[in-house]
């Protein structure tokens, strides 16, 4: 039996964790105390060897992102946690930043500590607006007992840490539009290279890492990479948050060990189908990647290589159950009208097609399609995707396409009633 | 133009009388000419207060910096909102300045972010989610039942609408779907008779307690409310927002 709830979500329940006093009693700050005493270069080895990988989306792998970052360029070097939490089906992030803070705060310390950074920032999404008081009273608890500041747990170093209210828009989960965001101009990503570690905010070398990525630090830095390694599968080892919504009896976060069956979660943690629903699909990482039909479930894990090779991906967890009555059409509009809306409106393709997209969609979902409409959208898709500066391009293109590959029949119906 | 907020009120007992204050700023802007949908004529007016809490959010950001990027523009524009209830020309000009910068820098991000309202909202701002999660689950129904019911009963008061209503992307709370932001509180897991009670208490109380807790950095004693609705996790009142 897989053991869960071992990593990010071990201490959630505890009332009084998101307060400093509550957070030590259960060995809050040992890492970072224990981190303090390594040097930076060795904790990038540390997390590079623990396998841990980005956990908002991309999955890139946390350590080699850090080692990008050059050392000897003259300029601060920044660590922004990306909590900008927006892709639709996704509310892990939320859970830790307001149940347990400084876990992320403790995380973000580290990080900061292994890059030589003295600012880092968390970038929070503007309508979570009791997470940011949560993390507010965090931040200056931490400031009061001298773990921030200018002489950090007494070890002559320096951090202060800062937040950040987005307002808005989804694209600033974007690494580079997170960073233009910051930089008070509009949220719209910018081209790479550079990246953002060589050329980030500022002009300086920058990480940004998902909150559950750095809140997975601590248990790192205390317990060892093979502690971490040991859990969940050789290529995805550790331990994934999966936000769980939609006709499920009951919907959460769920923190599930990586190589864990996909069915098993359906059937165990979310409690199985609601009465009177027969499962349709499964959007298993947010609004963003392809959907899955039920009959292709059966031997899929939950792991980035398993769910790959399955034709989907992993992305931020967004684990979203669809049951038979359903109308795809009307639902694949639903989306359209997200990513229509939510375009930065930099790149043509993206900005233009978005809603052409939309209003094709509505034209077949309200039953007047025309022939030749899905492969109109399809064509609108091929030419959106791969064309834009950043991957929200493929991220619209991709609902739109696998709602009409895997569910062929309900568009085409609505069409043939026309005719 | 018009008074600032009198900070003297008591702000446990903001009743009647203080919504008055509230709206002396809010009504001005309704009944001003305006350019665009846009009103021209504001009542924003910065005191004391305000320009101390700007030198704080300016003092957040890496300073060696500061004169070349606006990073505070995003926090200095939500206290522009949250004292006038949106951002208005003075708003906008106000932060122009403390940065630096060109008015027109300050509206780009003004109007790029959706957060940031150009014109007043009502007493009571609902923002119901209507993206994939909430959709699947009803989110549809209670929207109309929102629509129809602003429609056809949406009070003046003091100048000031009760309600104002949008439909917004995903709010990341899928897991309680179907929901809606009311100013800064989420209500979560709602149907048609749950929303109904729920405008119904808060058209109840719009006039004893103060409605918004961004103009007013009150804490919102709507928990009660909250609570009764069942939404486990927001169990006490955001403070100050900014």
């Amino acid at each position: 039996m897989a053991q869960h709830r071992q990593v990010l979500l071990k201490n959630i329940d505890f009332p009084d964790q998101a307060q400093l006093s509550g957070y030590e009693s259960r060995d809050g700050y040992k890492s970072m105390r224990k981190a303090l005493g390594i040097a930076p270069a060795e904790l990038v080895e540390l997390v590079k060897k623990s396998g841990l990988r980005g956990r908002g989306g991309a999955g890139f792998p946390t350590g080699l992102k850090w080692s990008f970052v050059p050392q000897n360029t003259g300029k601060p070097i920044y660590v922004l946690m990306n909590a900008d939490e927006s892709e639709p089906g996704t509310f892990k992030d939320r859970l830790l930043l307001e149940r347990d803070p400084h876990a992320c705060i403790e995380g973000l310390m580290i990080a900061a500590h292994a890059l030589n950074s003295e600012w880092a920032c968390i970038y929070i999404r503007g309508e979570y607006t009791y997470a940011y008081t949560v993390l507010y009273k965090a931040i200056k608890e931490c400031y009061e007992n001298g773990y921030l500041g200018g002489n950090i747990f007494g070890s002559g170093r320096k951090l202060d840490m800062a937040i950040h209210r987005g307002a808005g828009a989804y694209i600033c989960g974007e690494e580079t539009a997170l960073i233009n965001s910051l930089e008070g101009k509009k949220g719209q990503p910018r081209l790479k290279p550079p990246f953002p570690a060589i050329q980030g905010l500022y002009d300086c070398p920058t990480v940004v890492n998902n909150v559950e990525t750095l809140a997975a630090l601590p248990f790192i830095i205390e317990n060892g990479a093979e502690a971490y390694l040991a859990i969940g599968t050789e290529k995805s080892p550790g331990t994934k948050l999966f936000s769980a919504s939609g006709h499920i009896k009951k919907p959460g976060v769920y923190e599930v060990e990586l190589g864990y069956p996909l069915l098993d979660f359906l059937n165990n943690e979310c409690g199985g189908m609601l009465e009177g629903s027969e499962l349709k699909a499964v959007i298993p990482g947010g609004s963003s990647v392809p959907i899955l039909r039920a009959d292709e479930l059966k031997n899929i894990t939950l792991d980035y290589e398993s769910l790959r090779d399955a034709g989907t991906l992993l992305g931020s967890g967004g684990f979203i159950v669809i049951d038979h009555k359903t109308d795809m059409v009307e639902m694949a509009l639903n989306l359209a009208h997200f990513y229509a809306h939510e375009s930065c409106g930099q790149c043509t393709p993206c900005r233009e097609g978005g809603h052409w997209i939309e209003k094709i969609f509505n034209r077949v979902s309200s039953g007047a399609g025309l022939p030749g409409d899905i492969e109109l959208i399809l064509s609108a898709c091929s030419q959106i995707a791969g064309h834009t500066i950043c991957p929200f391009g493929d991220a619209l293109a991709t609902p739109a396409q696998s709602f009409i590959q895997k569910f062929p029949e309900e568009f085409k119906e609505r069409i043939k009633d026309l005719l | 133009v018009s008074a600032p907020i009198d900070e003297s009120l008591p702000k446990s007992s903001l009743g009647k009388g203080s919504l008055n204050v509230i709206n002396s700023v809010a009504s001005e802007n309704v009944i001003s000419k305006s350019e665009g949908g846009f009103p021209l004529e504001d009542g924003f007016v910065s005191d004391a207060e305000l320009e101390a809490k700007a030198e704080e959010v300016l003092a957040r950001y890496p300073q060696q910096f500061a004169a070349k990027y606006s990073s505070a523009v995003m926090p200095l524009l939500y206290l522009v909102q949250e004292r006038a209830g949106y951002i208005s020309n003075k708003g906008v000009t106000w932060v122009a300045d403390l940065l630096h910068t060109a008015p027109v820098r300050v509206l780009e991000i003004a109007t790029f972010y959706t957060m940031y309202h150009r014109k007043p909202t009502g007493y009571y701002h609902i923002q119901l989610c209507r993206t994939l999660p909430c959709a699947l689950v009803g989110a549809k129904d209670v929207g109309s039942y929102i629509k129809d019911r602003i429609s056809k009963d949406n009070p003046l008061i003091e100048g000031r609408k009760l309600w104002s209503y949008e439909e917004v992307e995903c709010l990341g709370s899928c897991g309680t779907a179907p929901l809606c932001q009311i100013n800064d509180l989420y209500f979560e897991k709602l149907n048609t008779v749950k929303v109904k009670d729920l405008m119904n208490s808060l058209a109840d109380t719009a006039h004893s307690i103060v409605a918004n807790a961004r103009l007013i950095g009150e804490e919102l004693r709507l928990s009660s409310i909250q609570e009764s609705f069942g939404n486990g996790i927001l169990k006490f009142p955001p403070s100050q927002i900014r």
